[in-house]
C-alpha cells in the first residue's frame, strides 16, 4: 500500500482537495485520500480552517467591489477628456 | 432637438466613463486596469467612429468596444504557470516546506476586523491580474466562466491550479503580514 505512505506527506494534493472541494464535491477516491491525509496531518488541518475562513472573506470582498458604485475621479475625467479634444484636433 | 443617434465624443466621458468603468471592474479586480480600459475605448472608439452603426446606442456600442479590449488584455497576459510549478510552498514529496502559522482568520470576529481586509485586498492585488480573474470567477455572477477560460486558452486542470495557487499565495502574504 504504497500509495498510503505517499498520500500521508503529500500535502500539496491535499490543500488542492480543500480548495476543490470549496467548489465542486470530490469523487470517491479524493475524498478518501483527503480524509485519511488529514486524519494524520495536523497542518493540513490547520490549512483547512484558514482557507475556508479565507473563502468567506474573499467572496465578501468580491461582491463588496460589484455592489459599491464606482466613479472615476474627476481628475481623471478631466485627462480623458482632453485627450478627446486633443485626438479630435489631430483628424 | 438633434438626431438621438448623433455621435458627440466630447460628450462621452460624462455620459459613459463611469459606466464603462463599473463594467470593467466587474471583469477585472484591479482599479488600474479598469481605468486604462476605459481610456483605451475612447481611443479607439474615435478611430471607429466612421464605422459606427447608428442602429444601437452609443453606449452599447462603446460597451462592446470595452469588451473587446477586455478579452485583449487577457490574451496578452501570459498565464504564468512556469511560476506554478516553482514550488515555493512545497517539498518535492509534496509536505509543507514550513507549518502553516496564524494569518489572521482564526479569531472567532475576524470577519469584523476592518485591519485584516486591508491585508487581504492588498494581498490580492498583488496576485497575477489574470489569476485575480480567473479566482474572482466563481464569486462573480455574471461572468461568463466558460467564455473567458475559452478566450484565455486555459484547460480545466489550469483552472484548479490556478485557484489552488492563489489561495496558497494569499495565505502566505497574510501569515507574512500578520505576525
Amino acid at each position: 500500500m504504497a500509495w498510503i505512505a505517499a498520500n500521508k506527506t503529500d500535502c500539496k494534493r491535499a490543500t488542492f482537495l480543500i480548495e476543490k472541494q470549496q467548489y465542486r464535491s470530490l469523487s470517491m477516491g479524493e475524498q478518501i485520500k483527503l480524509k485519511l491525509h488529514l486524519y494524520g496531518c495536523s497542518w493540513c488541518r490547520t490549512y483547512q480552517q484558514q482557507s475556508e475562513n479565507m473563502q468567506v472573506m474573499i467572496a465578501r470582498l468580491f461582491r463588496d467591489q460589484l455592489v459599491k458604485p464606482k466613479v472615476l475621479s474627476k481628475n481623471y475625467k478631466n485627462q480623458l477628456k482632453t485627450l478627446i479634444i486633443d485626438k479630435l484636433k489631430e483628424k | 432637438m438633434g438626431n438621438p443617434n448623433l455621435i458627440d465624443p466630447n460628450l462621452w466621458v460624462d455620459l459613459y466613463a463611469d459606466k464603462l468603468y463599473s463594467f470593467a471592474l466587474k471583469k477585472v479586480f484591479s482599479e488600474d486596469l479598469a481605468k486604462d480600459l476605459v481610456q483605451e475605448t475612447f481611443l479607439s472608439a474615435l478611430q471607429a467612429i466612421a464605422n459606427f452603426k447608428h442602429e444601437s446606442s452609443e453606449l452599447t456600442w462603446l460597451t462592446a468596444i470595452l469588451k473587446n479590449k477586455i478579452m485583449d488584455s487577457f490574451r496578452k497576459k501570459k498565464l504564468p504557470l512556469g511560476k506554478v510549478n516553482n514550488d515555493d510552498f512545497f517539498e518535492e514529496n509534496g509536505h509543507w516546506k514550513t507549518k502553516p502559522l496564524a494569518i489572521g482568520v482564526e479569531d472567532e470576529n475576524y470577519l469584523e476586523n476592518k485591519e485584516l481586509q486591508k491585508i487581504l485586498k492588498n494581498c490580492i492585488n498583488k496576485l497575477p491580474e489574470l489569476w485575480i480573474t480567473v479566482f474572482s470567477l466563481k464569486y462573480i455572477e455574471d461572468n461568463d466562466t466558460a467564455l473567458i477560460c475559452k478566450s484565455l486558452g486555459i484547460t480545466k486542470s489550469n483552472y484548479w491550479i490556478i485557484i489552488h495557487r492563489s489561495k496558497l499565495s494569499l495565505r502566505a502574504c497574510l501569515e507574512k503580514k500578520w505576525i
